[in-house]
């Protein structure tokens, strides 16, 4: 007995040595994975065909991987464009990312850490106590003159476009980054997407009000045996504001009348939450709305589970059309119109992107030994040729011209490795997800190939500027503002996060609404919506 | 003076021996001392910019701010209670497991239910809680079992309720073997003479295990229960991050997730490190107490 034991003690030592082996092995392959890859490669290359600069420079450049990305490259290095650009200009970059799923974290502590890269490219307002708190920390330095010196492209655009000179800078002035521009008339890019073969099977027109959505949705579950006809995720929920919208309201700060309003605290929203829930009851809405990523959700669309979905006209309209009618071709989409209320109202919260788009925004960090190089870089992207190469890729394998414009090759469109235009033009060029540079209409024309993404753009189009009344644009605070906005939002979001999704699921009655307004004004609400309200009126003055 | 020789002549004489411990002095003095210095972040507003000792003092205020939060009293009720139950059905698990290998006859039988035991255990936390929420979602096992005996499908993940029982019972199965190890050693242990004197006075196997086995075993597991206890405010935070969800933060969310969202996420770093200390110290102050009251109640403590 006595030895039987000691026996098994040694078979059980000899496991667990191997297990750690192996969970040590895991783990470095893990950590190693992301972040290396840097550009080594092609800086032979560089100093034959060195342009702009006269000596080879090496910048690091932080950002994180758009999923269309990361889905076909391992770092922004191997992206066709960029290594074009560095034969143009001689200038080679070593990117560095995120693990994805962790880039709030780890943007965070790069920060923290002070061993920052030569170049940040974020949403500079989300940067812990805003854009001023950035410059005032040192951790990027102001822009006026390295721009006004080295960038002549950024700063015609600037003078042309108001809008754009105005969402660069800060209250004071200080240009704090160099952004993705849009100057073109497609701005909505997502919203609502309806199954429309079972609408044509079942006799029923695009939904356009809330009541329609209800009828439509319920006979997505009677008729069509949808266990959740209208699916979603907790983050999709909140970043689309087509269904507050429909009351008035919005998920978080908005405007109304050129007062700032913080939506959850409104009337509108409480009606918002409780048809939610009612939807929620009578299994309209996913029932796992709260516990699907992403994927689980455009599962739940591709299998015939559910007959609505939120997403992009591009990555989800296109992208599950196409892979669907591979053994369904009779799957369809239609983008609706974001609802109203009352039959003949118009939306008035359909997203649009500004003029300078919220993320994409590159900051030059206080490590840069190269500033005005840097930015004489980045520069190219704003101007005609580097425009080309940001939205097309190389002229010759991802484009060709005729007649002036440019047109994708089968490379993109076709691609021979199956892979679907958004993730082939990923590989090759940074056209779709937000990026510095200039944006260039061209490129939505082509990358919406199916008539219904045409007809879905212009649908969102129709009421996009209504929108322009209610959100709020890009302000600034000052970084005691920000420290004591991030204090009240800190305790705030967990709350809302954490009661909205209680009220929908009926974990919390909805008669109890009105003491979470009241407990959301003892996290000192209406003093987050003074703080934005002051730097509106500044924004405004600007 | 006396002393200083004195080590000195004990150095020259077991050289080898300090140098084999050097490794792991080092590895405490770099990995766990060193680091304190950074915990006085708590009681400043530490921006990154200024560094840690350019951030302006503070005193409480960060404390203060914890205290007096709207989520204080929840994540300490949420972090002793998961503790507490862990500690109430995951202590005796393991014990129980090692009685029960330690009856068997069977030495093939007793290898595979050892290793099929304790292999959760090596398995990645990530990995663990995926297979978790496959198996109890609504489309999962466990549901599939349910639809079958007639019951309705209950997203187990998404309410409140559910959360400290799959919490505790799901860290039982992936620890239940890797625990029993120990006390398997310690049941080997034992002079085979005790139980061949009981047999002779007549005692079956249940009075062997009660006369025998369990006094043997109480050492040991008295020194577990006291490092146990020693963690009762350290709840192993990366399995609560991945399965909860906002709506069972109401029971999920715990001082160390707390932490996380707010530091990591928030940016916050002096308020977590607060918290964070707040921690250790009740952690500290826990072990002490254990400790004593074991030294009291059966002479064996930690020191």
């Amino acid at each position: 007995m006595k030895r039987h034991t000691r026996k098994g003690l040694t078979v059980a030592a000899t496991i667990m040595l191997a297990g750690g082996l192996l969970a040590a092995c895991g783990g470095n392959n893990n950590e190693e994975n992301r972040p290396s890859a840097a550009s080594a490669s092609g800086a032979s290359q560089t100093a034959s065909t060195a342009g702009t600069s006269a000596q080879s420079i090496a910048i690091s450049y932080y950002t994180a991987l758009n999923a269309n990305a990361s889905a076909v490259v391992t770092s922004l290095s191997d992206v066709e464009m960029y290594k074009e650009l560095q034969k143009r200009t001689g200038v080679a970059v070593n990117f560095k990312h995120p693990a994805v799923g962790q880039e709030k974290e780890q943007f965070n502590l790069l920060i923290a850490s002070g061993n920052l890269t030569d170049v940040i490219e974020t949403a500079w307002n989300d940067y812990p106590g805003g854009p001023s708190k950035a410059l005032a920390d040192g951790t990027i330095v102001k822009l006026n003159d390295l721009i006004a010196q080295n960038a002549p492209n950024l700063s015609k655009l600037m003078k042309e476009n108001e809008a754009v000179d105005k969402m660069v800078r800060t209250d004071t002035g200080d240009i704090y980054m160099m952004p993705m521009i849009n100057l073109g008339k497609y701005r909505s890019f997502d919203g609502p997407f309806f199954r429309k073969d079972w609408l044509d099977e079942l006799g029923l027109k695009t939904p356009k009000t809330i009541g329609d959505w209800e009828n439509t949705l319920r006979a997505f579950k009677e008729k069509k045996g949808a266990t959740a006809p209208f699916t979603a995720t907790a983050k999709k929920l909140k970043e689309f504001t087509m269904l507050p919208g429909a009351f008035g309201v919005s998920h978080g700060y908005y405007l109304d009348g050129g007062k700032v309003k913080y939506g959850p605290a409104q009337d509108g929203y409480k009606q918002y939450i409780a048809l939610m829930n009612k939807w929620f009851k009578e299994g309209l809405l996913d029932p796992d709305t709260f516990a699907n990523d992403t994927k689980k959700m455009e599962s739940n669309l591709t299998s015939g589970k559910s007959g609505l979905i939120f997403g992009y006209i591009g990555g989800t309209m296109g992208t599950l059309t196409t892979s669907v009618r591979q053994t369904d071709p009779k799957f369809e989409l239609v983008g609706a119109q974001y609802p109203v209320l009352n039959d003949g109202d118009k939306p008035q919260f359909v997203k649009r992107d500004p003029e300078v788009n919220a993320s994409g925004q590159v900051g030059i960090t206080k490590a840069n030994a190269h500033p005005a190089e840097t930015v004489k870089w980045l520069d190219t992207l704003y101007g005609e040729d580097g425009a080309l190469l940001k939205n097309f890729g190389v002229e010759g394998l991802t484009y060709t011209m005729g007649n002036g414009k440019p047109t994708y090759t089968d490379l993109i469109m076709k691609n021979p490795d199956k892979l679907s235009p958004a993730q082939a033009m990923a590989k090759y060029f940074r056209a779709n997800y937000p990026s510095p540079g200039l944006a260039d209409d061209r490129y939505i024309e082509q990358y919406y190939t199916l008539p219904e993404q045409q007809e879905a753009a212009k649908t969102f189009a129709e009421y996009a500027d209504l929108s322009l009344e209610h959100v709020l644009p890009p302000v600034t605070l000052t970084p005691e503002e920000s420290e004591e906005l991030a204090q009240i939002e800190g305790e705030v979001n967990t709350y809302l996060d954490e009661m909205t999704a209680k009220f929908i699921m009926g974990v919390e009655p909805i008669d109890n609404y009105d003491k979470f307004v009241s407990q959301l004004q003892k996290m000192k609400i209406d003093r987050a919506v003074e703080l934005k309200q002051a730097a509106y009126d500044r924004y405004a003055k600007r | 003076m006396k002393a200083a020789t004195a080590i000195r002549k004990d150095f020259a004489r077991h050289k080898s021996i300090y140098l084999m411990a050097a490794p792991v002095i080092l590895y405490y003095l770099i990995f766990h001392y060193t680091p304190i210095y950074g915990a006085i972040i708590a009681f400043k507003n530490f921006q990154p910019a200024q560094g840690i000792w350019g951030s302006k003092w503070v005193g409480f205020d960060q404390f203060d701010r914890f205290f007096h939060g709207y989520y204080f009293w929840r994540l300490l009720k949420n972090t002793l209670l998961i503790s507490l139950y862990s500690i109430l059905f995951g202590f005796p698990a393991p014990i129980l497991l090692a009685l029960l290998l330690n009856e068997l006859r069977m030495r093939w039988f007793k290898r595979v239910v050892q290793t099929v035991t304790y292999l959760p255990h090596f398995i990645s936390v990530i990995v663990i809680s995926g297979i978790l929420i496959d198996f109890i979602s609504r489309d999962g096992l466990l549901n599939d079992l349910f639809a079958f005996f007639g019951a309705d499908r209950v997203a187990f993940l998404a309410f409140p309720q559910y959360f400290r029982t799959i919490f505790v019972s799901s860290s039982i199965w992936q620890e239940v073997g890797w625990g029993s190890i120990i006390y398997l050693a310690a049941l080997s242990a034992i002079n085979p003479e005790l139980y061949e004197a009981a047999k002779i006075d007549g005692a079956g196997r249940f009075k062997q295990i009660r006369y025998i086995t369990i006094p043997s075993l109480v050492p040991i597991m008295a020194i577990l229960l006291i490092l146990r206890i020693g963690h009762v405010m350290e709840v192993g935070f990366e399995k609560i991050i991945l399965l909860y969800r906002p709506t069972t933060y109401e029971t999920a969310d715990v001082i160390a997730s707390y932490i996380y969202r707010e530091g990591l996420g928030g940016f916050n770093y002096s308020y977590s490190a607060a918290i964070g200390l707040f921690q250790s110290v009740v952690n500290l102050a826990l072990l002490y107490s254990a400790h004593r009251i074991s030294k009291r109640m059966n002479g064996s403590g930690l020191w």
